[in-house]
């Protein structure tokens, strides 16, 4: 399964690719973006299966990476990891078509609990 | 301000301990100004909230190294500061939601502290813990005027 990491930050793309691992996932091809356009891009070249990205990035916002991607037509799955924990954020993530929302910080358990149901 | 300092505690922990394994003391705010650097993050809704947490060299350190996995030392200052920007990026995240308004949370800046903020307000919270045997202090405070909020040097 290839899996892409979309986060600003490196020690946040390294915690997910680290939990990803520790919640039992070992198959899984990891990259990474630092932005929703980057994203875009290898999206457009490697064709992940799942998208995990953050909310607040520079460049472009994963919000606006998940509507550009429903935009084209694209259906990759998509779920956000972010520190925005308002009850706002998660439905607006949910009505844009978000398979889910982890709210940092998170343990593994909380990955595998999201994760487990998209692998049946 | 509707955050108790015990709920800005627990956030805190939760971070640091449950996430990163880093065991946090609480301990009585006491900043030594000529080596602290200090991640902040904005909250913008009905009001206008500032998140700092502060901390010394070495103690960015051991939080980069917990967050990367790496050995001491190994780590470039770029990602050193990266990492403890994604500490405020997280406080001040699930602080904002703690606030149950909407409200729009900047990205993280990190600069230089040359010394607590001047003259908190009423309301303004400070906490501060002891880990991996150096402090770590967490302000979070009410702003009126874009004057008040400072401008940490940008790093990155």
């Amino acid at each position: 399964m290839k899996v892409l990491i979309v986060d600003d930050s490196k020690a946040m793309r390294m915690i997910v690719r680290r939990s990803l691992t520790q919640a039992g996932f070992t198959n899984v091809q990891a990259i990474e973006a630092n932005n929703g356009v980057e994203a875009l891009q290898v999206i457009e070249d490697q064709s992940p299966d799942l998208v995990l990205s953050d909310w607040n990035m520079p460049e472009m916002k994963g919000i606006d990476l998940l509507k550009s991607l429903r935009a084209a037509g694209r259906k990759v799955t998509l779920g956000f990891i972010t520190s925005e924990s308002s009850p706002e954020i998660h439905q607006q993530a949910v009505d844009s078509g978000a398979a889910f929302v982890i709210v940092k910080p998170f343990t593994p358990a909380a990955i595998e609990h999201a994760l487990k149901p998209l692998m049946v | 301000m509707q955050l108790e300092e015990q709920s800005l505690k627990q956030i805190t922990i939760d971070v640091c301990q449950s996430m990163l394994g880093l065991e946090l003391n609480s301990i009585v705010p006491d900043m030594d100004a000529t080596r602290q650097l200090v991640a902040m993050v904005e909250i913008r809704g009905c009001r206008h909230t500032v998140v700092e947490v502060f901390a010394g060299d070495r103690l960015m350190e051991a939080i980069a190294e917990a967050m990367f996995c790496s050995d001491r030392g190994s780590l470039s200052e770029e990602e050193i500061r990266d990492a403890f920007c994604e500490i405020a990026n997280m406080i001040g995240g699930n602080v904002k939601g703690s606030f149950g308004e909407e409200a729009a949370l900047s990205l993280p800046v990190i600069g230089q502290a040359n010394d607590w903020p001047s003259d908190l307000p009423s309301g303004s919270l400070l906490t501060a813990f002891e880990c991996c045997g150096h402090p770590l202090t967490i302000v979070v405070r009410e702003v009126a005027s874009e004057s008040e909020v400072g401008e940490p040097l940008a790093v990155g």
